[in-house]
């Protein structure tokens, strides 16, 4: 029973409001990770649930119990935090063993436990170093031990390996996986890396401007993303979006009378302005026809596994993403997509729309799967 | 060449301030060995140095009695002005409550208020809590100073946030975070105000004037006074007296100069 659960939780900072009414569940031993842009208030949730900020409304209940006005300290959560946070004056051991020295826990059942997560995090050799003797992943790992050594009910973690070099990033993210799976510890991971998001995530939770816009499986939010928001900010390369109007059929036509997706017929009133997104693997090139407007090749960039292709055409820009290997259009060429690619994004919200039930159910066959996931 | 040339210009008026600083200390220590025959010349080392102005002085004067009487009132004021300098720098920095920038704001504006506007009111308040003569009485009205505040103000903020939080987090009271992890790293801007204090309530002169009346509760500021008398003053005991008020001090900075000099040319860790 470590689940937390937060219902409509709302933080003001004097006038600013920067957590705007937010309800969000997490089951006990889930891997949650948070993710949004710079300053849409993440670090200020976590912060909320770990007691360091006061709610300005709102309730918090970790493991069935209210902890909303329970100091930091007696949640029962263990942080670690981007910048590490060790304590300079104190050992790597010290580091370790000061929540247990503060709870009164004896020096003997100190050192045993110290020596235990230690083994675990391989930091035995360096328990009598200071922090600024340490290189950054070694005091991650520290941070990691202090967070540990409590056998906390739930793990906080604030962007904790944005100050890591890539290689150390994807090392100890497959750390801190195989922990969770043999701790099972409820654990809230916050990012702005999506590619750590989709990697480490049971499940995910894009937020923007102090709000949800989505939560769910990394695969339901990469697939069918809620909000116009989600649909550009997840996938690299970002969705294509292109402005389009609904026709009397329901048929979204981007300017100029072209329908890249003749297919998808929307369940939204004719004259609606939406968004239309494909993803750039999704995209079919085809040789250039009237009444479609012609796609130029501009730039490619070949990442290896697959290559992009960067195209203009029609005051529209695309990218097209294909395999490595896979032929690339090399002249000009129309672009057209099936209904179930296509995203369809309405309103002031940007909200997802449903295409039209008499049209034949999104397709969810293995073909198309194996396209859409291939995101780097 | 011309390196040796730089050197000497930067170095050459170094040398002759410095010598300007010291002269004045060296004519004192020289003033209190010369016996009473020689007060008045003017040779750099006596020609018959003695000690019997010390000798004088100690016999004159409760002068061990007053040279503690200062240094426990000196050492109390420098921990009195620390701590509560530490615990209000804390509240401020790290608590938000209402009208904490306007309390703030009081505590700088009572550094501009002089001393002679509350000396009357705090004497009236001293003696009717019976602090005349009294070593408390010296103590307390300067136990809290506005620039020990806005000192370490400054230094709490730019302590790093993340390291209290994690205290925090590690469970922590208020009074564990500021005792095991603030304080610990703070101990530059620390040591430096304590001895600033601690001068400053070593020199002090006008309250200690009002507050004591019987020598041997008095300071030394107030025991210097002592020779200079209505038949003029008794220079070799003055000085003898005032070499024996002035080693405390530099015993402190000989200790502690190399921190001192440290904690001026850098605030806050890192
Ligand atoms: N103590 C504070 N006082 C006032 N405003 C604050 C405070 N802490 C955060 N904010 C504001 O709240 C907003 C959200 O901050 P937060 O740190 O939660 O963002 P974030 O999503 O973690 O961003 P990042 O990815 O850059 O870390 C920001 O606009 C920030 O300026
Ligand atoms: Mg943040």
């Amino acid at each position: 029973m470590n689940g937390i659960d937060l219902s409509a939780i709302r933080k003001r900072f004097g006038e600013t409001e920067v957590v705007k009414g937010l309800d969000l569940t997490i089951a006990e031993g889930e891997f949650l990770v948070i993710l949004g842009p710079s300053g849409c208030g993440k670090s200020t949730l976590l912060r909320l649930i770990a007691g360091l900020e006061d709610v300005t409304q709102g309730r918090i209940r970790i493991g069935g119990r209210d902890v909303t006005h329970e100091e930091p300290g007696r949640r029962g959560c263990a942080m670690v935090f981007q910048n590490y946070a060790l304590y300079p004056h104190m050992t790597v051991a010290g580091n370790m063993a000061y929540g247990l020295k503060v709870a009164g826990v004896p020096r003997r059942e100190r050192a045993e436990r110290v020596a235990r997560i230690a083994g675990m995090l391989e930091l035995g050799a360096l328990l009598d170093r200071r922090p600024h003797e340490l290189s950054g992943g070694q005091r991650q790992r520290v941070a990691m031990g202090r967070a540990m050594i409590r056998s906390p009910r739930v793990f906080l973690f604030d962007e904790p390996l944005s100050n890591l070099d890539a290689k150390l990033r994807a090392q100890l993210r497959l750390d801190i996986k195989r922990l969770h799976r043999d701790l099972g510890t409820t654990s809230v991971f916050v990012t702005h890396d999506q590619l750590e998001a989709m990697t480490m995530a049971d499940r995910m939770v894009v937020m923007n401007g102090g709000r949800i816009e989505q939560a769910g499986t990394p695969q339901e939010i990469y697939r069918r993303p809620a909000t116009r928001f989600v649909a550009g900010f997840i996938g690299a390369p970002a969705m294509n979006i292109f402005p389009a109007l609904i026709d009397e059929a329901g048929r979204a036509m981007v300017s100029g009378g072209w329908y890249p997706c003749p297919d998808a017929v929307w369940a939204l009133p004719p004259g609606t302005e939406v968004d239309l997104g494909v993803r750039p693997a999704d995209v079919l090139p085809g040789a250039p026809a009237p009444g479609r407007p012609a796609f130029t090749p501009d730039v490619s960039e070949d990442v290896g596994t697959e290559v992009h292709l960067h195209a203009r055409g029609a005051g529209l820009d695309l990218t097209l993403s294909a395999p490595a290997g896979a032929a690339l259009p090399q002249n000009d060429f129309s672009v057209s997509f099936p209904a179930a690619a296509a995203h369809c994004f309405a309103g002031e919200s940007g909200q997802r729309a449903a295409l039209r039930p008499t049209q034949k159910p999104e397709r969810t066959d293995e073909t198309w799967t194996a396209t859409s996931l291939s995101f780097t | 060449m011309k390196a040796d040339t730089r050197r000497l210009v930067v170095h050459a008026p170094m040398i002759v301030l410095s010598l300007l600083a010291v002269f004045p200390v060296w004519w004192m220590v020289v003033t209190s060995l010369k016996p009473e025959n020689e007060i008045f010349s003017t040779r750099l080392w006596p020609a018959s140095p003695s000690l019997e102005n010390y000798a004088y002085v100690l016999d004159a004067i409760p002068m061990i009695r007053i040279l503690w009487n200062t240094f426990a009132m000196a050492a109390a004021t420098a921990l009195a002005q620390v701590l509560t300098g530490l615990c209000a720098a804390y509240a401020l920095t790290r608590w938000r409550f209402r009208g904490s920038g306007i309390a703030q704001g009081l505590i700088a504006l009572s550094w501009l208020v002089p001393f002679q506007l509350t000396m009357i009111p705090n004497y009236v308040l001293a003696t009717k809590l019976g602090m005349l003569n009294t070593i408390a009485g010296l103590v307390i009205p300067n136990a809290a100073a506005a620039f020990a505040v806005l000192v370490l103000t400054n230094a709490m903020r730019s302590f790093p946030k993340d390291l209290i939080d994690a205290a925090r987090m590690d469970g922590a009271g208020h009074l564990r975070v500021l005792c095991e992890v603030v304080v610990p790293n703070l101990r530059a801007p620390l040591a430096s105000l304590g001895v600033l204090a601690f001068i400053s309530a070593w020199n002090e002169y006008f309250w200690p004037l009002l507050l004591t009346r019987r020598i041997e509760d008095t300071v030394v500021q107030i025991g210097l006074q002592m020779f200079m008398t209505q038949e003029g003053n008794q220079w070799g005991a003055m000085m003898a007296a005032a070499t024996l008020a002035s080693l405390p001090i530099l015993l402190l900075y000989l200790v502690l100069h190399r921190q001192i000099i440290d904690s001026f040319m850098r605030s806050g860790i890192r």
